[in-house]
C-alpha cells in the first residue's frame, strides 16, 4: 500500500517561530494547571500538556507534547467513557497508552472534549508529518523500483532504530517545538482516511476502512486493529504499537488554552 | 535481568554430586563449594528418573560382546555448523567414499527475547546457542560423530536424540552430559531424508527442553543427490532452514509474561503452561520476526531454494504465499517428491524439505497456514526476491478505481 507523502516532508521546517518554547496545559478537567517547558505531566489526570506549533501555512496548532498515557487513558475508562481497561497496566502509568484502535481513540477524543471547552482532535496526516519532520529518520530507498512491484516496495529491510519494546513517555526525541516521541515505536492515529491507490477518499468519511498512521515509517492501518501483529500475509514492517496524540486548533480555543508566559 | 550466564559455576564435578546415593554425602562432598553456590535448582522427579536411567546403564559388569565398528574406508571430515536459517557448506552429490563427519555442539542455556513487543523472554535451552539447533548435513552411508559439550556454567543436564540414527533412544541413552562434561557419539546415517533431533533427558524434562528450543534437524541426502520421480537431478542454490518453535511462556496475575533469574527457574510454571497445549508463541527460528524485515532471507528470480522445516513438537502446514512447493519431501528422500504443492505438511516430530524456484520478484511470506498461528503466534518468515517482473504470470490490469453502481 502506498500513502501519499507531501513533498513538505522532505523540507526542514524553516518557518517555525513565535510559539516555540511556550508550553501550556489545556484545561480538560477542573483546575487550570500551568507548567513550564519540559515539565513532565505526571499524576495529573485532568490535564493535557500541549505545545503551540506554528505550521507553514500560518496556522497555530496546540500539540500534545506526549502521546496519551496509560494514566490519562485510565481516567477516561474510570469515567466510563473509554472501554479499554488498563488497570492491569497501572504499574506503567507514564507509558504511552497502546493497543488502541481508531474507535478506541475516538472514545478518548469524545471524552476529553466533554470535559472542558477546548476542542481536541486527531491530527491530519499532513499536520503529523510537518510536526515530526525534524526528528524523522531519512526515508530508506524503496527495495524495488519497478512500478509492478509497488505492492512490495515499502518493505523494510533495514533495522528499526527504535526497537519494538515500549519505553516510558519522553524516551525518544523531542522537536524544537517541544513535542516528544514522534520518532518512537508507537504509531499514532491520524484523522485521515487512506485514500487508496487512486487517491480518491471514500465518499462517506464515516465509513473509512483504514487510516493513515503517524510514525517512523508510513503505515496504513485497518480501523479495528489494536495490535498490528507482524506475521501473516502482510508484507512490510507493520507499526510496533498503536497509540494516539491530540491536537487542538488554537484559534478555536483561545479561552481555554492559555499561554503561561503571559 | 542483565546477567546472561548462569551463576553457580562449580569446579567440582556436578555429576559426582548427583551420583551420591545419599543427600548427606553429596553435601559433604561439595562442602564449602555448595555453600558458596548462590543458587541451585531443585531437581524434579522427572529429572531424578532420568538420572536413574543413566545410572542403570553406568556400571559395567562385563565387557561388551558387540563387535567394534569397521571404520576402514571412511574419510574423516569436519563440518563447521552455522546458525539458522543458513546451512553448513556441503556437497549435494557426494564425491568419494563414505565419510565420518565430525560436528561439535555445545548445550548453551541463554536468555532470549521471544517477542520484543511484549518483552516476552525465555531461558532457551539450545544447541550452539540458536533455536533451532544448527542444521547438520550428511549423505546416506556417512557417519556423524558428534562431540556434545555441556558448559560448566549450565544449570541442567542435556542429551540428544537423533531421529536419523538407530538405537539407544536415538543416542539419547548414551549422551547425557552434566555441566562440565562432554560426550562423543558416532552414528550411521542409514536412511535418507530430513530428521529432527532434540534433547530428551527423561520424563517431563523432555517436552520442557524441547519447548525451550532444544531441537534441530539433520538432512541426510542420497549419495547421488535429490531426484524427481523420473530420476532427473534436482539441485538447489540456497537452503532456508527454519525451525518452528512452540513456546508456552508463563504469565503473572496481570497477564504479563514472567521473567526468571536462571535457566530452570520457570520449570513448574512452564509445565502448567505446557499442559494447556496452547502455545503463547509459535515462531520460526526462536523469536517473532527472526526471519522478517531486516532478517528476511534474500534471493533472486531463477534461484532455487530448499526449505528445510523442522518441527519437533507441533504439526505445521507451511505455505509459501505467492509461490509453491515445486517438489516436496514430507517423509524421506526414498519416495518420489510430491509436486506443485500449495501447502504441505510437517508432522510434529519431523523435519522435511520443500524445493521452489522463484519466478517473480517481490516479497514472499513463508507461513504456517494456520493463519492464526502465522499472524498472532508469529510463525512467519519473509523472502525478498530481486529480478524482473513477469507480466505473463501476473499483471494488475486495472488499478483500484471507482465503478458505476
Amino acid at each position: 500500500m502506498k500513502a501519499t507523502t507531501p513533498a513538505s516532508r522532505f523540507f526542514k521546517a524553516s518557518l517555525r517561530f513565535a510559539a516555540a518554547g511556550l508550553a501550556v496545559v489545556a484545561l480538560v478537567g477542573a483546575a487550570l494547571v500551568l507548567r513550564g517547558p519540559g515539565d513532565v505531566l505526571r499524576g495529573t489526570s485532568d490535564t493535557l500538556q500541549a505545545q503551540a506549533v506554528t505550521l507553514k501555512d500560518g496556522r497555530s496548532l496546540w500539540v500534545q507534547t506526549r502521546e496519551v498515557t496509560v494514566q490519562e487513558w485510565q481516567t477516561c475508562h474510570d469515567a466510563k467513557a473509554c472501554d479499554l481497561d488498563f488497570s492491569r497496566k497501572l504499574g506503567d502509568i507514564d507509558y504511552p497508552a497502546t493497543g488502541l484502535s481508531f474507535p478506541d481513540a475516538m472514545q478518548f477524543v469524545a471524552w476529553v472534549n466533554s470535559q472542558g471547552d477546548a476542542t481536541w482532535r486527531l491530527p491530519s496526516a499532513a499536520e503529523w508529518i510537518e510536526i515530526s519532520d525534524e526528528v524523522m529518520p531519512e526515508k530508506p530507498d524503496p527495495i524495488f523500483n519497478d512500478p509492478s512491484l509497488t505492492w512490495a516496495s515499502t518493505y523494510l529491510i533495514e533495522a528499526s532504530r527504535t526497537g519494538r519494546a515500549l519505553r516510558p513517555s519522553g524516551a525518544f526525541s523531542t522537536t524544537s517545538d517541544g513535542v516528544s516521541d514522534l520518532d518512537g515505536n508507537v504509531w499514532e492515529w491520524t484523522q485521515d482516511c487512506y485514500a487508496g491507490s487512486d487517491g480518491q477518499a471514500p465518499a462517506d468519511p464515516d465509513r473509512c476502512p483504514a487510516f493513515i498512521m503517524g510514525g517512523e515509517h508510513e503505515a496504513v492501518m485497518s480501523y479495528l486493529v489494536r495490535d498490528p501483529a507482524r506475521g501473516g500475509c502482510a508484507v512490510g514492517a507493520p507499526p510496533a504499537h498503536l497509540g494516539m496524540r491530540l491536537v487542538s486548533d488554537a484559534g478555536k480555543n483561545r479561552q481555554s488554552i492559555r499561554d503561561p508566559l503571559k | 535481568m542483565t546477567k546472561l550466564s548462569n551463576p553457580g559455576s562449580m569446579t567440582t564435578s556436578r555429576r559426582n554430586v548427583l551420583r551420591g546415593s545419599l543427600l548427606a554425602s553429596a553435601a559433604i562432598a561439595t562442602g564449602a563449594g555448595a555453600m558458596n553456590a548462590p543458587h541451585r535448582p531443585s531437581r524434579s522427579i522427572a529429572d531424578a528418573a532420568s538420572a536413574k536411567i543413566y545410572r542403570a546403564a553406568d556400571p559395567q559388569a562385563a565387557d561388551s560382546t558387540a563387535k567394534p565398528a569397521d571404520l576402514s574406508g571412511y574419510t574423516r571430515v569436519k563440518q563447521e555448523l552455522v546458525a539458522p536459517p543458513y546451512a553448513p557448506v556441503h556437497e549435494q552429490v557426494a564425491t568419494g567414499g563414505p565419510k565420518i563427519i565430525e560436528v561439535f555442539m555445545e548445550t548453551t542455556e541463554r536468555l532470549m527475547v521471544v517477542d520484543e513487543d511484549t518483552g516476552a523472554s525465555v531461558w532457551a535451552l539450545t544447541y550452539n546457542g540458536s533455536v533451532p539447533g544448527p542444521l547438520i548435513i550428511c549423505h546416506q552411508g556417512d557417519m556423524v560423530e558428534l562431540t556434545l559439550r555441556n558448559p560448566v556454567d549450565s544449570m541442567m543436564e542435556h542429551n540428544i536424540d537423533f531421529h536419523a540414527s538407530t538405537g539407544a533412544l536415538g543416542g539419547g541413552g548414551l549422551t547425557h552430559v552434566y555441566p562440565g562434561e562432554e560426550v562423543v557419539l558416532r552414528w550411521k546415517a542409514t536412511k535418507a531424508g530430513c530428521f529432527t533431533y532434540h534433547c530428551a533427558p527423561g520424563g517431563a524434562m523432555i517436552p520442557y527442553h524441547v519447548c525451550h528450543g532444544m531441537n534441530g534437524a539433520v538432512m541426510v541426502l542420497p549419495r547421488d543427490g535429490l531426484k524427481d520421480r523420473d530420476g532427473n537431478q534436482l539441485t538447489y542454490d540456497k537452503i532456508a532452514y527454519m525451525g518452528e518453535q512452540d513456546y508456552y511462556l508463563p504469565k503473572d496475575e496481570n497477564g504479563d509474561f514472567k521473567s526468571y533469574a536462571n535457566a530452570g527457574d520457570d520449570y513448574a510454571d512452564s509445565l502448567d503452561a505446557m499442559a494447556t497445549l496452547t502455545p503463547t508463541h509459535q515462531v520460526f527460528n526462536g523469536a517473532v520476526g527472526a526471519i522478517t524485515g531486516e532478517n528476511a532471507m534474500k534471493f533472486s528470480v531463477g534461484e532455487t531454494v530448499l526449505m528445510v522445516h523442522n518441527s519437533c513438537n507441533v504439526d505445521s502446514r507451511p505455505h509459501l504465499i505467492g509461490g509453491y512447493g515445486d517438489y516436496v519431501w514430507e517423509t524421506s528422500f526414498d519416495v518420489d517428491p510430491l509436486t506443485s504443492v500449495e501447502t504441505w505438511f510437517v508432522r510434529g516430530g519431523t523435519a522435511m524439505a520443500a524445493m521452489y524456484t522463484f519466478e517473480q520478484p517481490g516479497v514472499y511470506a513463508y507461513v504456517n497456514h494456520n493463519l492464526i498461528i502465522a499472524s498472532l503466534k508469529g510463525a512467519t518468515a519473509h523472502f525478498v526476491v530481486q529480478g524482473e517482473w513477469d507480466n505473463a504470470l501476473m499483471e494488475q490490469v486495472a488499478a483500484p478505481r471507482e465503478f458505476e453502481a
